[in-house]
Order: C-alpha cells, then sequence, then structure tokens
C-alpha cells in the first residue's frame, strides 16, 4: 500500500445507504458545513427506504396472567436436598449433646440429659462401692492375718519346745498340748483370710480397658482410700489413732500382694504336718507385714551366740579331751581359751589362748583344731598362719592361739528352720 | 440441569448423613448399654459392700480385742519409743535373777548409744559391761536369745559382739569368771 492510500479515508459501497447522510439531505451545499459533511459523509447517499415498520407496541396487561411452568421433580428434589441438611444437622446437635461436652452450655440450659456424663458417673459410682466393699473386706483379712501370726507365735515356741534338745520332759508334753489349740486356731484364721483374699478386687465394668487395667483402676482407688484415711487419722495425736493410722498402711501393703495371694489359695492347711505348718508360719511372717511379722523376722535373724560356744567347745573337746579341767592342764597340757571375740556384723569369731604340750606338739594340735572348727557345720574359713611357742624340752611348751573364723553364712534361724523341715 | 444437581447434592447428602449417623448411633448405643450396665453394677454392689461392712462391724469387737491385746503386749516387747527406762530394769531383773552367792552376775555399766532409724524399725543400741560365772554368762544368753516372746515382758533384743576375757581360776571348784563387754540391739517401732 502507498503512503498516499494509507492517508486517504476509506470509501464506502456507493450502494448502502447511511442514515446520516439522509439527515443531511436538506443542508445546502456550499456553505461551511460543507466541512463538516465532509468528515461525516460517507459516500453512501442513495434512496431512502424505511425497512422497518413502526415498533410494535408490547401489551402488558398479556403478562399479568401468565404464570412460569414448574417441574415437580425439581421440587422434590429441593425439599429433599433441604430436609437432608436439616437431619444431618439435628443428627450432629443430638449426638454431641449426648456423647460429648462441647454442647453443655445449651444441654445444662434446657435440662437435657448427657449420656456421656452419666456414663461417667456411674462409672465412678461403681468404682466407689467396689472400693467400699475391699475396703471392709481387708480390715477383716488384716485382722485374720494378724490373729494367724499371734498364733503362730505361739505355734512356733511350742514347737521348739517340742524338738528341743535342752526341752525337760514336762515341758515337752505342755508344748505338746498348747500346739492342738494353737493349731484349730490357725486353721480357723487361716481359712478365713483366704475367703476374704479370693474375692476378686475389681469390678466387671462396662469398659474397653482390658482385665489388667481394670485391676490396677480398682487397686489404685482402694490404695488412695487407705492413704486418706491414715493420713486423716496420723493428724490426731492420740495412741489408737496412730495405731489404727499404723495399721491402715499395713493393710496397703496386703493389696495387689501375689504372693500372699497365691500362698493362701494354694495351701490345704487341713492336710499339713507340724513341720509344714512351722514354715507355713514363717512363709506367711515374711509375706505379711504387721509388727508381729517384723518381730519373728527380727527373731529369725538373730545369730544364738549360745550354740556357737556350744560348737566351739565340741570342736576343742574332739582336739583336748581333757578340755576346761583345770587340774589337767597343768598336768598334761590341751587348750585354755582366753577370751572371745563375737561380732554379728561381720559374722566372725576370733578366740585367742594357748595351748600347752608335753610332748611339743602344739602346732599339731592347733592344726586339728583349725581343721576342726572347718568341718563343723557352723563354722568357715578357720584359720591361723603364724605360730609361736616357748618353753622346754623338759617343762613342756607354751603356743599362742589367736583363731579367726566365720559363721556359716545363714547360720541363723532361717537356716536352722532348713534344718527342722530336712527332718 | 438444575435437577441433575439437586439430584447429585441429594445423593451426596443422603451418604453423608447415613455415614455420620450410623457411626453415631453405634457409638450412643454403646455408651447407653454401657451405662445400664453400670446401673445394674451399683445396685449390685451397693448390696454387696453394706454386706461386707455389716460382716466388719459384727466382728469387730473380737477384732478390737485382739488388737489391745498385741498393744499390750507390744508396750514392753516391741514398745513405740526407745523406752529406754523400761529396759534398763529389765536388765536389772535379768541380774536379780541369775546372780547368786556362788554364781555372780553383775552388770557394771550400762551405755546407750544414738537410736538408727530403720524402714520397719527402730534400733536402740547400748554396750554393757558384766562380771559374770560361765553358767550366768550362758544364761544371759538365752535370755537374750530368747527375748521378745509374746509369752513374757522382755524386749526384743539380739546381741551384735561380744568380747569376752575369761578370769581363769586355778581352783577346779570355784567357777570361771568372765570378764565381757556385749554389744546389743533393743527393738523398738
Amino acid at each position: 500500500m502507498s503512503q498516499e492510500d494509507t492517508n486517504k479515508a476509506p470509501q464506502a459501497d456507493n450502494s448502502l445507504i447511511n442514515p446520516l447522510d439522509v439527515q443531511k439531505s436538506g443542508v445546502a451545499e456550499g456553505t461551511q458545513n460543507e466541512v463538516i459533511k465532509g468528515i461525516v459523509d460517507a459516500g453512501t447517499a442513495g434512496p431512502q427506504e424505511k425497512l422497518l415498520d413502526a415498533a410494535p407496541e408490547i401489551d402488558m396487561s398479556l403478562l399479568e396472567n401468565a404464570t412460569v411452568q414448574k417441574s415437580p421433580i425439581l421440587m422434590i428434589l429441593k425439599w429433599s436436598s433441604g430436609f437432608l441438611v436439616f437431619l444431618l444437622f439435628a443428627s450432629f446437635i443430638f449426638f454431641n449433646s449426648q456423647l460429648s461436652t462441647r454442647l453443655d452450655v445449651v444441654t445444662s440450659a434446657v435440662n437435657l440429659p448427657n449420656l456421656s456424663q452419666n456414663l461417667e458417673s456411674s462409672t465412678a459410682e461403681v468404682i466407689k462401692l467396689k472400693t467400699d466393699e475391699n475396703f471392709y473386706r481387708f480390715l477383716q483379712l488384716k485382722a485374720y492375718l494378724d490373729l494367724f501370726s499371734f498364733d503362730g507365735d505361739a505355734f512356733i515356741r511350742n514347737y521348739d519346745s517340742i524338738i528341743g534338745k535342752s526341752t525337760s520332759e514336762a515341758q515337752r508334753q505342755v508344748a505338746k498340748e498348747d500346739i492342738e489349740d494353737v493349731k484349730r486356731s490357725l486353721a480357723q484364721s487361716f481359712e478365713k483370710a483366704r475367703e476374704k483374699i479370693k474375692v476378686d478386687i475389681s469390678a466387671p465394668l462396662a469398659s474397653n480397658k482390658s482385665r489388667k487395667d481394670l485391676e490396677d483402676l480398682f487397686l489404685k482407688s482402694l490404695q488412695d482410700e487407705l492413704k486418706a484415711k491414715s493420713k486423716d487419722l496420723k493428724k490426731n495425736k492420740s495412741e489408737g489413732a496412730q495405731i489404727e493410722s499404723k495399721n491402715l498402711t499395713h493393710i496397703s501393703k496386703l493389696v495387689g500382694n501375689k504372693k500372699l495371694k497365691s500362698l493362701l489359695l494354694k495351701t490345704d492347711f487341713a492336710s499339713l504336718s507340724d513341720e509344714e505348718i512351722y514354715a507355713l508360719v514363717k512363709d506367711m511372717n515374711k509375706l505379711v507385714v504387721n509388727d508381729l511379722s517384723t518381730i519373728q523376722k527380727i527373731k529369725e535373724e538373730r545369730v544364738k551366740w549360745s550354740e556357737i560356744i556350744n560348737q566351739i567347745e565340741l570342736s576343742t573337746v574332739a582336739v583336748d579331751s581333757y578340755y576346761n579341767q583345770k587340774s589337767r592342764y597343768d598336768i598334761v597340757g590341751g587348750i585354755r581359751y582366753t577370751s572371745y571375740d563375737f561380732d554379728t556384723n561381720e559374722k566372725r569369731v576370733t578366740i585367742s589362748g594357748e595351748t600347752k604340750r608335753i610332748d611339743n606338739q602344739n602346732f599339731s594340735m592347733i592344726a586339728r583344731l583349725i581343721d576342726e572348727f572347718n568341718n563343723s557345720d557352723l563354722f568357715e574359713n578357720a584359720e591361723m598362719k603364724t605360730f609361736n611357742k616357748s618353753g622346754t624340752f623338759l617343762e613342756g611348751y607354751t603356743a599362742n592361739l589367736k583363731l579367726s573364723f566365720d559363721l556359716d553364712q545363714g547360720e541363723t534361724e532361717a537356716k536352722k528352720n532348713k534344718k527342722v523341715s530336712k527332718k | 440441569m438444575y435437577i441433575k444437581t439437586y439430584a447429585v447434592l441429594c445423593f451426596i447428602l443422603t451418604i453423608l448423613f447415613v455415614w455420620y449417623f450410623v457411626g453415631s448411633w453405634r457409638g450412643y448405643a454403646q455408651t447407653k448399654d454401657n451405662h445400664l450396665t453400670n446401673q445394674e453394677l451399683i445396685n449390685e454392689y451397693k448390696q454387696k459392700a453394706s454386706l461386707e461392712k455389716a460382716d466388719y462391724e459384727k466382728n469387730k469387737t473380737t477384732f478390737d480385742q485382739l488388737q489391745d491385746e498385741i498393744s499390750t503386749k507390744l508396750k514392753d516387747i516391741f514398745p513405740v519409743n526407745d523406752n529406754y527406762t523400761a529396759l534398763t530394769r529389765n536388765l536389772d531383773d535379768f541380774e536379780k535373777e541369775l546372780a547368786n552367792s556362788s554364781n555372780i552376775f553383775e552388770i557394771s555399766s550400762i551405755d546407750y548409744q544414738s537410736p538408727v532409724e530403720g524402714k520397719e524399725y527402730n534400733i536402740l543400741p547400748f554396750r554393757m559391761n558384766i562380771r559374770s560365772s560361765e553358767k550366768n554368762f550362758r544364761e544371759f544368753l538365752h535370755l537374750i536369745e530368747g527375748s521378745g516372746a509374746l509369752t513374757d515382758n522382755i524386749r526384743l533384743m539380739e546381741i551384735s559382739s561380744i568380747r569376752l576375757n575369761f578370769e581363769n581360776s586355778e581352783d577346779e571348784t570355784s567357777p570361771d569368771v568372765i570378764s565381757f563387754t556385749v554389744q546389743i540391739n533393743a527393738y523398738y517401732q
């Protein structure tokens, strides 16, 4: 396209009529409007024809009675949707009001019960009632176990008298009579304790918790109850209240004591011999916590020094047949002790003394004494590493003796009981 | 087009409603069952608790009597406090019981040390210096070894160490005299 073509205004199709040309037909040529005409002249001036007739007039009255045609299916669907939304909302409200605490403000205002809260409070009520039952049951259990320990002490004393080597016949006879009464009382308290401990500590709560969790829940509830009551009683400074408080502390140690429960349930008391009852009493004292069982434990751990001294003498007599015969010592010699040193904590004994021999065999005598101590049931690790003597061939020799040995570990009442049960 | 839209909406809402309702109803029904079960348990355990309480109340007098008897015996054997004055009287009673003209038993000193507190019991340690015949020495050992029996009123004690020296007499007829220092633990609650 040339520069002149681009500057020239586009020419319209002459067959088309421009309405502006029709309007402008009355304007005289050659006037100043020619410029304007020239601007607006599209060059389409042609025959003036009307294409359209006059616009029709709309009769609005016809529309007054006209209605839109409605679809029934659409109506149903709309109503259904609305109803479903309502149902969804209503069930949300209902279930939340019953199963959670989110709508507590609303439910409490209209006094509507909340099912989950009701369940919580009924669960708490069951736990409380079962704990009350457990509390009174364990009070009775403790009393029966105390009675068992009390009679058990009498049984042990009588039994020791019966089997003791140093008991007189009269004492033995009295002990045999007493022991029968004590056995009957022991059997009764044992059976009653068994009746109380065999009851399940937990209740079959409607819950998702496992059996073990339920049991732990009830154990804890009972322990808390006992602690709270014991604490209250401790505030009271009277002796009775202090004893009660301590008893409740002892009871809390019975709660959940599986070994005690197993022992009570598995033992058939009626079929036990006296030896077996003796062992049972000792076993029960280890598992039950009360003042009587504490006393029994202390007694079991005691070292019987009289038996130790007896054994020292027996071992010495085995080496020196004239031991403790003062007149013989100066003539034929022997062993004489000057001091003993017994220590329960170290379980060790040190003996000092001297040996006198006419035939200069002091060291052999001491060596035999050491062997005798080591061979006994009560002693071990007897030793003396330094030997010395003085004297003359004619007058005899005197050797110092300083011998140490350990008590055979466990030579206490506990070991003695083993010997009793082996018989 | 509207019909289709509403139809789809209805369908989705129906699914949503059924899913929510069925799930929630299960939880509701379970909770209600649990609550009913608990109501039955409440009735059952109300009865059991009151029976157990009645059982305890019925035997309470017997239980209290036993408790009193044990407490009375423990006052001397395993007292609440160290009660060293009563213990001193016990030891003097030993001397009175054992000593006679032919067999001596002399407690020359008693020295109480600081108590030691333990979990289940407390200890009052003390040391004694005694001169005694051999026979009385053995009797003394038996008394200590037998202490704490519920039939006696002797304090529960244990010998923790003995150091003894024989004062050997040349005379065959006169008994040997033993001088010993004994360390004893006396127990209390």
